[in-house]
């Protein structure tokens, strides 16, 4: 209950953050809107002359992004450092965190937060909204299943940055990861040969973020609901384990920063 | 010209020196490319797109992506120089500010393209085939890309100079970025646009930096190579000039503190 209040002090100081610089905040979000749309365009004008691409729909495509935006956007905007505990391993900043009793992780987690984040966010609601009916098993996929996808895609990333307590500086190498994901988060996992269906849903599991909300949104079955939380809870233990073993190699670089 | 030579080769040398950072800098362009013909390789075993075959689309998408990624981003660079007040030490030395931010981007981004269509080209090689090219079409086919590119270089050139006003002017970049995709031919060819809406972007500047390189690449015609070096010839032309005259402008809208 403890972390719960933590993490709620901090989700409120970073929207008093933003607030502070409202006008950059809405400009960033708006942009990142209307970015997206060009992406909703493109599968727009694809469908213009083709009924489905190996049977999914117009549907199937938008909701895949609508849900790769909504939890790209719960983790921009809620868990900003998601992209930089590489970064932070490398550059010694982990000190900070290491010297005070709160979950180095969550902390690291919690403590940034991305404006363009809330853009993605409401983009990817509204895009649910419109295009899938409004029933109480939808909203509930909508919800439980974006905030499952942005806990597997932030633990995934983590899991890369993590790496550096082992490899040193691997920013090229996280990258390319993180660039993975984007990609395989927005396509269907039938366009792909069998192999790759299987390194990306059972090792590293990218189509577990928004392809298995998209069948449970086109025909509702037990056992994706399953597979859903059995990877979502191995996914965010092993992280933190690998996380924990890294800190014992962690070496401070001794940096003194002051945070306002 | 000297200067301007000297800083693309300490840009060239300096990216060189992260060999392995290089190399990953291309995984990007192979992952889309990738995940994209899978995507024309289901779309293909019941329809086509315009005039392209199956190989003809898939060599299109990576060459596309080894250009957008060859000419760089100025407006990062740009939109900092000018938060940070930088961009006095670049104005106030004989040199023109827009050819040594050409140089700058180049000299940063040419391994790292060349790094994405050798990785990508051996893929799509293994994938389906490599793309039938005359050698005698190499040359037409080089100043083509790098006009092309340039083009691009030059338009993100003029919006990094918003930046004057606005301080960041980065988003306005997303924006442009995301009109390549669609209206410039990036994500797919312009050929799945509805007429209207064809017959509009392949006006557009983006259409020669983008869709008429990459479709000549893959459909190289003397025809066509004239067609897009007028145009680009026409672009280069007005956007300097409109590069220009925003910089200069900008450079009275400019104020820094400090010392």
């Amino acid at each position: 209950m403890g972390y719960l209040r933590f993490i709620k002090t901090y989700v409120l100081l970073n929207i008093s953050t933003a607030m502070e610089y409202r006008l950059n905040f809405f400009l960033q979000s708006f942009f990142m809107i209307l970015n997206n749309v060009a992406f909703i365009l493109f599968w727009y004008f694809l469908f213009g002359t083709l009924d489905s691409i190996n049977g999914w729909g117009l549907q199937d495509f938008v909701g895949l992004f609508g849900f790769a935006a909504l939890s790209f956007g719960i983790n921009a905007f809620f868990f900003g450092n998601w992209t930089r505990v590489g970064e932070i391993i490398v550059n010694g900043e982990l000190d900070f965190y290491l010297s005070l009793p709160k979950d180095e992780l969550s902390h690291i987690l919690v403590s940034k937060s991305s404006f363009s984040g809330f853009g993605d966010m409401i983009f990817g609601i509204v895009i649910l909204l419109l295009f899938y009916p409004i029933t109480l098993t939808n909203v509930l996929i909508f919800v439980l299943g974006s905030l499952a996808g942005a806990l597997i895609w932030a633990h995934l990333l983590v899991f890369a940055g993590t790496l550096s307590f082992w490899l040193g500086e691997s920013s090229g190498f996280f990258q390319s990861l993180s660039h993975l994901t984007h990609v395989f988060t927005s396509y269907p996992s039938e366009l792909f040969p069998a192999i790759i269906k299987m390194v990306f849903f059972f090792i590293f599991p990218v189509f577990f973020i928004t392809n298995v909300n998209v069948f449970l949104l086109r025909d509702f079955q037990w056992i994706w609901v399953v597979g859903l939380v059995i990877v979502t809870f191995l996914v965010v233990a092993l992280t933190r384990f690998v996380f924990k073993r890294g800190i014992r190699r962690y070496e401070s670089g001794n940096l003194v920063t002051s945070r306002i | 010209m000297n200067a301007y030579l000297a800083l693309f080769k300490v840009n060239l040398l300096e990216r060189l020196q992260y060999k392995w950072d290089l190399f990953l800098g291309g995984f990007g362009t192979v992952v889309y490319t990738f995940a994209l013909f899978h995507l024309w390789k289901a779309i293909y075993s019941q329809s086509t797109i315009g005039t392209f075959t199956l190989l003809a689309l898939s060599w299109y998408t990576l060459i596309g992506q080894v250009l957008r990624s060859a000419g760089g981003r100025p407006v990062n660079d740009i939109s900092e120089q000018i938060q940070n007040g930088t961009i006095v030490s670049f104005l106030n030395k004989p040199v023109q500010f827009l050819y040594l931010q050409a140089s700058t981007q180049y000299g940063k981004r040419l391994f790292q393209a060349l790094s994405g269509f050798l990785l990508g080209g051996v893929m799509l090689s293994f994938l389906i085939g490599f793309i039938p090219l005359q050698l005698i079409h190499l040359l037409p086919l080089l100043l083509i890309f790098f006009l092309g590119t340039y083009i691009n270089f030059i338009l993100g050139f003029s919006l990094a100079t918003f930046a004057f006003w606005i301080e960041d002017a980065r988003p306005i970049h997303w924006i442009y970025d995301k009109v390549i995709f669609i209206f410039g031919g990036f994500l797919f060819p312009l050929d799945i646009l509805p007429a209207g809406l064809q017959a509009i972007s392949s006006k557009l500047p983006m259409a020669y930096f983008v869709y008429y390189p990459a479709k000549l690449a893959v459909q190289f015609s003397w025809p066509l190579f004239w067609q897009i070096i007028g145009g680009q010839a026409i672009y280069i032309l007005v956007l300097t000039l409109l590069a220009h005259y925003l910089l200069r402008r900008g450079t009275k809208n400019l104020s820094v503190n400090g010392g």
